[in-house]
């Protein structure tokens, strides 16, 4: 099969139906839904899908949104601030670029179970209105490093091949060689950029963890090999790599599970092949445990933690038990090379002066990712808007 | 002064599909009233006339019902939902303080299928939905009522009670029959609660114990208490100290450096 076939077969598969409002029908992504799907599948709409459910999502309703498709324009600002940016927590100079929400996936502890409240997984069809939005920022700011990352709301590649949006961000960002765009996937669909050119200033990243982990909850996504196999691809083709050990979920066996993982990512990748590694433990907000209850039950390593409330409201692992899985994970990094780069995500700086015995401010490797003039720079020059979620 | 005639419908032609079995009964010196011939309130009476707030046109049948009924409970609620046209619902609980949703609704239609003592104490408690959420993941319900029946006997607070039906419930899901998990016979409410926290999060209550169990053990000076405490993610060492002096403060800080080194061999 050609990989048009093959998406459109796995396209029809994921999705029940599909529903373009009217002010999109235009769109780039658009046509390629109307190649893909057959046309009685898609529906033209002036109104979003399901416009009598309101309030929290019920379960059902949150399964179901993953199985039907919306496009439509997004009228707001695109750019927004990465919610790890909140005081009490060291975060990465890091902005997000949301083109959807919801994500074809179905991994156990997503944290889009604790704020969607949309009934389809949505696209949004204006990328280019993005676009404008970043070369405005970057009249100001196109000299100064920043990072763009697009898989906060949605997955940045899982429906890749049906939107082709990475190819058009890769392709703007040859403009802004200074600027850096990430893509975060649990997917191994990467083919469908490979080819473009670039200015050496994307990223792509895999979330990652042991494949018994990825079997046991994060259900409907790629293997770990298929995601390294994938990882090496980029490589090859030039684009930088990033892995995130994140959430680091305990489990019976996770030391052995872990140090499995370590050592295949070792052994598959240098140093250099990677241009940063964050780890980050199990976290979730308190009210999204009666959906991942319902969704999952208790058999899930997630549902079934032993959480309780951080001092940010999160449901985290007890810090002493976060603390040993950080160092276990740096230790196995550290036996394979010390050239290894890594961060901790969505922590707290106490977390970090217990595991690495400096602030990330500090830190000669990483302070560039963790760079507070950056943040005040851009904020200043366009006022950006700090997500809460 | 405009005088108004009240509209009278003899009560034994108005509809009672709305008697969603209010906790408190309609005060009998007050008329029932009815909407366009359907009973709003005091559907226990069967003699008499009902004031027909309808028939005048200037109330809605929303206005209406939520005026002789200001303040209604999740339990109440939950019966009262099925009797409501589906256009109806959200105007209703919006009065009430709650967003219609479909998940509102399986919340209410759980609750609707629990004794009526499990609803009534829900509403005295004042349970939100939020509160009853745990139970919308139960798949085997063999067992919950009798749990319920027992538990709404226990004299328990609010935050204790959510606490507790929510911990039921995941060591439900884990394997444990309902029975287990009300406390045994002469077992204080304290202490019970307790164990279900154990048995919920049994890694780290036995190392929680493990070092309470160390920490007693270490050469405290008179006067100065240490004991392992848990606040959320974080377990640590809280020391309670009483000086009578400034000498005598600084001898117990002393003192207390052996503790710090005894500690650091520990980790």
């Amino acid at each position: 099969m050609v990989m048009q076939e093959l998406t459109a077969a796995q396209m029809n598969a994921k999705f029940d139906r599909v529903y373009i409002h009217q002010d999109s029908v235009d769109s780039l992504v658009a046509q390629r839904v109307f190649a893909v799907f057959p046309r009685e599948k898609i529906e033209i709409t002036t109104q979003r899908p399901f416009p009598e459910t309101s309030g929290d999502l019920s379960p059902s309703e949150f399964a179901r949104s993953k199985r039907h498709l919306y496009l439509c324009r997004y009228p707001g600002k695109f750019f927004k601030r990465c919610p790890g940016s909140r005081p009490g927590l060291a975060c990465c100079n890091y902005f997000v670029l949301n083109w959807g929400l919801q994500c074809d996936m179905n991994c156990s502890y997503c944290y889009l179970q604790s704020f969607i409240n949309s009934p389809a997984l949505t696209i949004y069809s204006n990328l280019e209105d993005a676009m404008t939005e970043l070369a405005e920022i970057g009249t100001d700011l196109g000299r100064q490093a920043m990072r763009v990352g697009t898989g906060e709301t949605v997955d940045s590649l899982s429906l890749d091949e049906l939107t082709l949006y990475s190819r058009r961000l890769i392709h703007f960002f040859r403009d802004y060689p200074q600027w850096t765009l990430e893509f975060k996937t649990k997917s191994a669909k990467v083919d469908q950029f490979l080819s473009t050119p670039h200015a050496g200033n994307v990223v792509v990243s895999w979330s990652l963890n042991p494949q018994n982990i990825i079997t046991h909850e994060e259900h409907g996504t790629a293997s770990l090999d298929d995601r390294l196999s994938a990882a090496r691809r980029c490589a090859d083709a030039g684009f930088k790599l990033a892995f995130h050990m994140d959430p680091l979920i305990w489990h019976p066996e996770w030391k052995e599970s872990y140090a499995t993982l370590v050592h295949e990512i070792t052994t598959r990748f240098k140093p250099s092949d990677v241009s940063y590694m964050s780890v980050g433990a199990l976290r979730f907000q308190p009210e999204q445990r009666h959906m991942m209850r319902e969704r999952f039950g208790l058999k899930s390593y997630v549902t079934s933690a032993e959480t309780f409330a951080s001092q940010d409201g999160k449901q985290r692992y007890d810090s002493a038990l976060r603390q040993e899985m950080f160092q276990h994970v740096m230790e196995q990094f550290k036996k394979a090379s010390d050239q290894w780069r890594i961060f901790m995500c969505m922590e707290t700086p106490e977390s970090w002066l217990k595991t690495v015995g400096q602030s990330p401010f500090k830190s000669d490797e990483l302070k560039d990712l963790y760079d507070p003039a950056i943040l005040n720079r851009v904020r200043v020059a366009k006022d950006l808007s700090v997500t809460t979620s | 002064m405009v005088v108004r005639l009240m509209s009278l419908t003899p009560i034994m032609q108005c509809g009672k599909q709305l008697d969603f079995q209010p906790r408190v009964a309609w005060s009998p010196v007050l008329p029932p009233f009815a909407w366009r011939g359907v009973l709003l309130c005091g559907f226990d009476r069967t003699e008499g006339a009902a004031v027909d707030l309808g028939l005048d046109g200037r109330h809605s049948w929303t206005e209406a019902f939520t005026a002789c009924h200001p303040a209604l409970g999740l339990g109440e609620l939950a019966r009262l939902s099925p009797r409501l046209f589906d256009e109806d619902r959200e105007t209703v609980f919006s009065f009430y303080g709650l967003r219609w949703s479909a998940r509102l609704g399986e919340t209410l239609a759980w609750l609707a299928r629990t004794d009526l003592e499990f609803q009534n104490w829900a509403d005295e408690k004042k349970l939100g939905p939020r509160d009853l959420a745990p139970f919308l993941a139960v798949t085997d319900t063999a067992g919950l009522n009798g749990f319920l029946k027992k538990f709404i006997k226990l004299p328990i607070s609010k935050s204790q009670a959510v606490r507790a039906l929510e911990t039921s419930v995941d060591l439900q899901l884990l394997g444990r029959p309902w029975a287990e998990l009300l406390p045994a016979k002469d077992t204080p409410l304290e202490q019970h609660l307790e164990l279900l926290e154990k048995w919920r999060r049994p890694r780290t209550a036995a190392t929680d114990d493990e070092w309470n169990r160390e920490v007693a053990q270490w050469p405290w000076p008179a006067q100065v208490q240490g004991e392992w405490r848990r606040q959320g993610d974080q377990a640590g060492l809280e020391i309670k100290l009483r000086a009578t002096s400034a000498q005598d403060l600084k001898k117990k800080l002393e003192r207390l450096h052996s503790i710090g080194d005894t500690w650091s061999c520990k980790n």
